[in-house]
């Protein structure tokens, strides 16, 4: 901006200029379209069986008694809460988080990958993206399953409500955020 | 009941869904689009109508020096260049400033408005300063602003299309890295004007005229009575005045200007305040006129609904917060969860109040700005205090309808000057 206001000052006649346009990268696109393709595979086939097993696994090491099961719609988590009582956590798309990796991925591909810079800063980003996600969703649920033993199940639907998609975002915009930043500055070094 | 809040939270959603869409496409376009601006012409790169540049100003001695410098400065032939500076009852500096600059050049005259009339808001003083103009064309400039040198030049080409009856050039904030409110208001100007409004000039859609670093053709103003006094946001009022009466908008992406923006929540507070009330009056005013009219195209019809309703979004994304959650603790069903998951979507898809999230951050990608886009997730900030301003607009709109007043206050913005002392 300085830099323009400087160039502003001079003296001449009048400079015409025209908004920089870019012309969209289609070729990155189809890539991203492939790698995000495979992300999500691997993401919707493995990553609730996955999860489940984790948080099994963390509850264990704190002593709390969970098993896990299978019902026709998600992985369950069984967790006996402090009043004796059995806690049934279906693993539903939202509460791993994948719908929001989804959203994160359609936003990345269509916003990030046509526009100019590497392929492999693009990808690397969006496996970043989704490696946050993935990581986020499971201190999340840990974060809820943990209240949820400790106060019942109703503090989990409000745990839930609080620490839901919303907050999904808040990784999901930053990442998204960075990413461009890098490409942004990636550009103004090639044209500098 | 349950089927009631289901309805409302899907109409709420799919609302929410068409200005995603809508600013996607914007920003596609900023992006891509070739067929862009600006077309100067032979003719329009050498036309030089005569113009009248309007100053309104009060107390404003910390920048008004640095603008009417700034103006002696301008590569437009001085003698078709009219300069007036309204004094709107200063108790500071600014006229005799004013005075000073009007003694030393003969194009400047000064304005004093009385102690009983100043204050009344910007619209009166414009409507004095356009009884004195005698340029066909006039522009308005912000005590604060800082413009280009060539600045005339660029914006009177495109009024050789006797079409175009505004024109509006491009803002930037001078004064960015002052405080985080300053940083996130840049963001926005970055994604309201490089994607927001070169879209909106691209796509043939409704640019939105800002009051200031805008001209207008003089008749035409004069033509529709002025600018309205009862209008807390005469630009907005004027945009769509001047799009019924079959005229069309012009945005000049070329033409930049330099302000001072707002530095804390306060300020923040009272600027959008006043914007989202002026607004909301607009939208009241015009929706009807708008849907009704011969002048405008379908398209511009639709851009324009969407631009009045732009300050009831973030309303309609708090109520749909409220919904969500009347629905998630109360009629729990399958289905609500994959939309519930969308919703934050739409919260930062109405972040800042003409800006989603992605115009921003295309905003500074095509500025080649590069760390300013990290603060984007920040913007949430600003996005809540944006709800809460725009229910108590509504609300303070509603009870002075109650309550039978026309009556506004004026919040001006106080500008410290500290940056443009740097120039």
């Amino acid at each position: 901006m300085r830099r323009n206001l400087r160039s502003s000052h001079t003296r001449g006649p009048p400079v015409w200029g025209f908004p920089h346009r870019e012309k969209p990268r289609l070729r990155h696109l189809v890539i991203g379209l492939t790698v995000s393709a495979f992300s999500y595979a691997v993401l919707w086939l493995k990553f609730r069986e996955l999860l489940t097993e984790a948080i099994r696994r963390l509850l264990y090491v704190g002593q709390i008694s969970a098993s896990k099961s299978l019902s026709s719609e998600a992985p369950l988590l069984v967790i006996r809460l402090t009043d004796g009582s059995n806690l049934n956590l279906a693993l539903t798309w939202q509460r791993c988080g994948l719908i929001s990796m989804t959203i994160f991925g359609l936003l990345f591909l269509f916003l990030l990958f046509p526009l100019d810079g590497s392929i492999w800063s693009k990808i690397a980003w969006l496996e970043l993206g989704f490696i946050i996600g993935s990581t986020w969703s499971f201190i999340r649920l840990s974060i809820a399953v943990l209240i949820a033993y400790h106060f019942g199940a109703g503090a989990l639907a409000v745990t839930e409500f609080l620490t839901g998609p919303f907050t999904d975002f808040l990784w999901a915009l930053s990442v998204w955020s960075l990413g461009l930043s890098t490409l942004a500055s990636a550009k103004h070094r090639r044209v500098s | 009941m349950a089927l009631i809040l289901y309805v409302t939270f899907v109409l709420i959603v799919a609302i929410m869904l068409f200005y995603l869409v809508r600013h996607y496409v914007f920003s596609l376009t900023a992006l891509y689009r070739q067929k862009g601006q600006p077309n100067y012409t032979l003719h329009a790169l050498s036309y030089r109508p005569t113009v009248s540049i309007l100053i309104p100003a009060r107390n404003e001695e910390a920048v008004v020096g640095a603008l009417l410098q700034r103006i002696t400065e301008l590569t437009y032939p001085k003698d078709k260049l009219e300069v007036i500076v309204i004094d709107d009852a200063s108790t500071d500096n600014t006229g005799r400033i004013a005075e000073g600059f009007a003694q030393s050049y003969n194009y400047f005259k000064v304005v004093h408005r009385g102690l009983n009339d100043g204050g009344k808001g910007k619209s009166a003083v414009l409507n004095d300063g356009l009884k004195q103009a005698k340029g066909e064309m006039t522009i308005c400039f912000d005590a604060d602003y800082y413009p280009q040198i060539d600045v005339l030049e660029k914006l009177t080409a495109y009024f050789v299309d006797p079409e175009v009856g505004v024109v509006q050039g491009r803002v930037t904030v001078l004064n960015e890295r002052a405080t985080w409110v300053s940083r996130l208001v840049a963001l926005e100007r970055i994604a309201g004007y490089r994607v927001d409004q070169l879209a909106r000039d691209d796509l043939g859609l409704i640019p939105q005229f800002g009051g200031t670093m805008g001209g207008f053709r003089r008749d035409i103003i004069e033509f529709l009575g002025g600018f309205d006094t009862r209008m807390l946001t005469e630009d907005t009022d004027l945009t769509f005045r001047v799009y019924l009466a079959g005229y069309k908008i012009r945005y000049v992406n070329d033409a930049e200007c330099y302000e001072e923006a707002v530095e804390d929540w306060r300020a923040y507070w009272r600027q959008r305040h006043r914007w989202a009330k002026g607004h909301m009056q607009c939208f009241f005013r015009h929706l009807i006129p708008l849907l009704r009219s011969g002048n405008l195209r379908l398209r511009e019809k639709l851009d324009g609904l969407l631009l009045l309703n732009v300050y009831f979004v973030p309303i309609l994304v708090g109520l749909s917060w409220l919904l969500g959650a009347i629905i998630f603790f109360l009629f729990p069903t399958t289905w609500f969860e994959p939309i519930w998951t969308l919703l934050p979507v739409f919260v930062y898809s109405s972040v800042g109040n003409f800006a989603v999230f992605f115009e921003v951050g295309v905003g500074t990608y095509l500025d080649k700005r590069m760390r300013i886009g990290w603060l984007i997730p920040l913007l949430l900030f600003s996005y809540v205090l944006n709800t809460l301003i725009c229910i108590k607009a509504l609300l303070d709109l509603a009870f002075s309808k109650i309550v039978g007043s026309n009556e506004h206050n004026w919040a001006k913005t106080n500008h410290s000057g500290g940056e443009i002392e740097c120039f």
